[in-house]
């Protein structure tokens, strides 16, 4: 299908009045979630996700799409008014956001960000759409294993690339491989980990630990720091950029864009580095890097866009290999296999319309923020200035409830709970949990890839290098992990993460 | 022996537990117990793995990480634990179960006020007053109607405990 067909296509999909009802609906919850301090797009996506069970497939992932931008934006909003960031990715957002918002701008760090990301996730639209088809036809020529080794690519970059000790990184994603298997194993029919009991024979419900350590155990993380919390929240004036305002952002835009699109194609953690790269670059090249730091309009526009530009590409690999590359990505792909769809290259040629439905309404959603977002600035400032004990009770009910929507199940609510500490405590401990979600959602596709490839080799093992594109996912893993011993890159990793 | 309790050893300076040790031997336990359990699946070979393989592996491999974790600690200092915030963990986690206890038999709106007062009761600023309660109430009556009435969500909004109750 020609790209232009089936952007057409996307549109018919998209546009629909119930859809796009949807995205605006997925859009607003989003933001209205995301403002909340403390509550990361992870969190927030993972407590609206199973309110998107009951639609019907186009309409889910469309409303998901609007979510997810919702989340992203409004992460920069309590970023930039209250200094912070939700995640790593809006760390660079609060240095000059939030001195814009002291020196009475906070309007207009928050019209640049919309600005700036509205025309990066434009651009990422067209590059997927451009990009997209061709990767997934490629794609399709690869077998079990070369899945196999992209698989543990993204697993190691995610561990390479998240904050803190990368050995702890390791056992969290191992225990996070370990977690996946509990349920019934798909090639013998035997149940594994489960204890005995028909609750976990599905196995363990992705949402639910994503839900239990994102939205819980964050929930207890701000209740131990509570008495040292800031409320000071700045004043939103004027929304509207001025003349040199524009004139001073349209560059660090430009160039944001260029390396968010780039950058997010990476697995693991592209919105990090594209974020870092950008403020890095408008501090080199900018006519006014010297105000930069101090709450300089291209500090705020440039890693904005490349943060969204890069949001928006991290879809290709999930798109067109069904791996994701983030746990936000991770958690799309969760919902994708709710509706029963299993990601991939033949999405495209199974589902066209879904496929680019999903593209356009990426579109929408980031039109929506800049339409509807910013005049409702009010709005969501008055949610971020809701004390945080009258906050947190809600959190915990949206939390519970969504689990318990999930399947219906109790049981459910209990794994929550569970999950809510032990996320807390790995957190305490120093174990991050965003590569436990990963390989969660990534084990039992690596499994199943691993059995298929080795029983199409007859055991030998030696196919995972013998296959060229195998051999250089493999290689460019190897790589990675020696990078990362290398003092050069150990001031990199520190560097990025120095916000946290 | 007597007069030397554990964690008392260090010439009776109470040794604090790192983090380092503490996540190592978490993932050591979690390792060896899920490898317990995995040796009673059909292992398999390589070219055809039977259900028991890979938790083999993955659980071994889990424990190794655990090990050096732990053998890192004789070389690298790691931070001490810090204080667990234990009235908060114990309360969050009792109203998310009250929910789960209460949700059929005394349907969504009670089960919601519970989970509210019970987790709001983990912050400092909180206190059992009249206006708490009321705001309490007030937004367990919009979710059961958000989410039962407009969501259609299977949750009753009188359990089947009160069902005698009703005319």
């Amino acid at each position: 299908m020609d790209i232009l067909d089936g952007l057409l296509l996307g549109f018919a999909t998209a546009t629909t009045l119930t859809n796009i009802s949807y995205c605006f609906l997925g859009v607003l919850l989003g933001t209205a979630v995301g403002v909340l301090p403390g509550l990361g797009p992870v969190a927030t996506i993972s407590i609206l996700l199973p309110f998107t069970i009951g639609l019907p497939v186009e309409t889910a992932l469309i409303t998901l799409a609007g979510i997810f931008y919702g989340s992203q934006y409004g992460g920069s909003t309590t970023a930039i008014l209250i200094n912070l960031p939700g995640e790593a990715s809006s760390v660079v957002t609060t240095l000059d956001g939030h001195q814009m918002a002291k020196q009475g701008k906070a309007g207009r760090a928050l019209a640049a960000a919309a600005i700036g990301s509205f025309f990066a996730g434009t651009v990422g639209t067209l590059f997927i759409a451009v990009s997209a088809p061709t990767l997934a036809s490629f794609a399709l020529t690869f077998g079990p294993a070369e899945y196999f080794s992209l698989v543990m690519l993204g697993l190691i970059t995610s561990m390479v690339l998240t904050s803190g000790s990368l050995l702890k990184s390791f056992g969290m994603a191992t225990l996070g491989l370990l977690l996946g298997m509990v349920g019934t194993d798909v090639n013998s029919g035997a149940a594994r980990f489960t204890f005995g009991t028909p609750n976990l024979l599905d196995g363990l419900d992705f949402v639910v630990i994503a839900t239990g350590m994102f939205g819980i155990g964050d929930v207890l993380a701000n209740l131990e720091n509570e008495h040292n919390r800031s409320t000071i929240i700045a004043k939103v004036t004027r929304l509207m950029p001025t003349r040199e305002d524009w004139k001073r952002m349209t560059a660090p835009i430009l160039r944001g864009t260029g390396l968010g699109v780039v950058l997010g194609v990476l697995p693991g953690a592209g919105l990090i580095l594209a974020s870092f790269a950008s403020y890095a670059l408008e501090k080199k090249v900018s006519r006014h890097r010297a105000e930069i730091g101090s709450g300089a309009i291209e500090g705020v526009a440039g890693p904005e866009s490349a943060n969204n530009a890069a949001a928006q590409t991290s879809f290709i690999p999930m798109l067109t290999l069904g791996l994701p590359a983030t746990a936000t990505m991770a958690l799309m792909i969760g919902a994708l296999m709710i509706q029963g769809i299993q990601p991939g290259p033949e999405m495209l040629a199974n589902q066209p319309g879904l496929f680019w439905g999903l593209i356009v309404s990426m579109w929408i959603g980031n039109l929506m923020l800049v339409l509807l977002n910013l005049p409702m600035i009010g709005i969501w400032v008055r949610m971020i200035s809701l004390p945080y004990h009258f906050l947190f009770p809600m959190v915990c009910v949206f939390c519970v409830i969504g689990a318990f929507s999930i399947s219906n199940s109790v049981f459910d609510v209990y794994v929550l709970a569970f999950f809510g500490i032990l996320g807390y405590a790995l957190k305490k401990l120093g174990g991050e949990p965003a590569p436990l979600l990963l390989a969660l959602i990534l084990g039992p596709m690596a499994e199943e890839y691993l059995r298929r490839a080795l029983l199409l080799s007859h055991g030998d093992a030696t196919v995972f290098f013998t296959r060229p594109v195998s051999l250089v996912t493999l290689l460019i893993a190897v790589g990675l992990i020696f990078s990362i011993v290398s003092p050069g890159f150990r001031g990199v990793r520190r560097h990025l993460h120095e916000g946290d | 022996m007597p007069g030397e309790a554990p964690g008392n050893i260090n010439g009776g300076e109470p040794v604090k537990p790192n983090q380092d040790m503490t996540l190592g031997l978490i993932f050591i336990a979690t390792g060896l117990f899920a490898l317990y359990i995995a040796t009673d699946y059909p292992m398999g070979t390589l070219a055809r793995m039977g259900p028991g393989y890979l938790p083999s592996v993955v659980s071994i491999l889990l424990a190794g990480i655990g090990a050096v974790l732990v053998i890192r600690t004789w070389f690298m200092a790691s931070p001490a634990v810090e204080r667990w915030p234990m009235k908060a963990i114990i309360l969050i986690t009792v109203a998310i179960v009250l929910f789960g206890a209460t949700v059929k038999g005394l349907g969504m709106p009670a089960a919601v006020l519970i989970l509210v007062l019970v987790a709001a009761s983990s912050s400092i600023r909180f206190k059992l007053s009249a206006r708490s309660v009321a705001g309490a109430v007030v937004f367990s009556v919009a979710c059961t109607v958000v989410f039962v009435t407009l969501l259609r969500m299977p949750m009753p909004i009188v359990g089947s405990w009160l069902q005698p109750f009703t005319f």
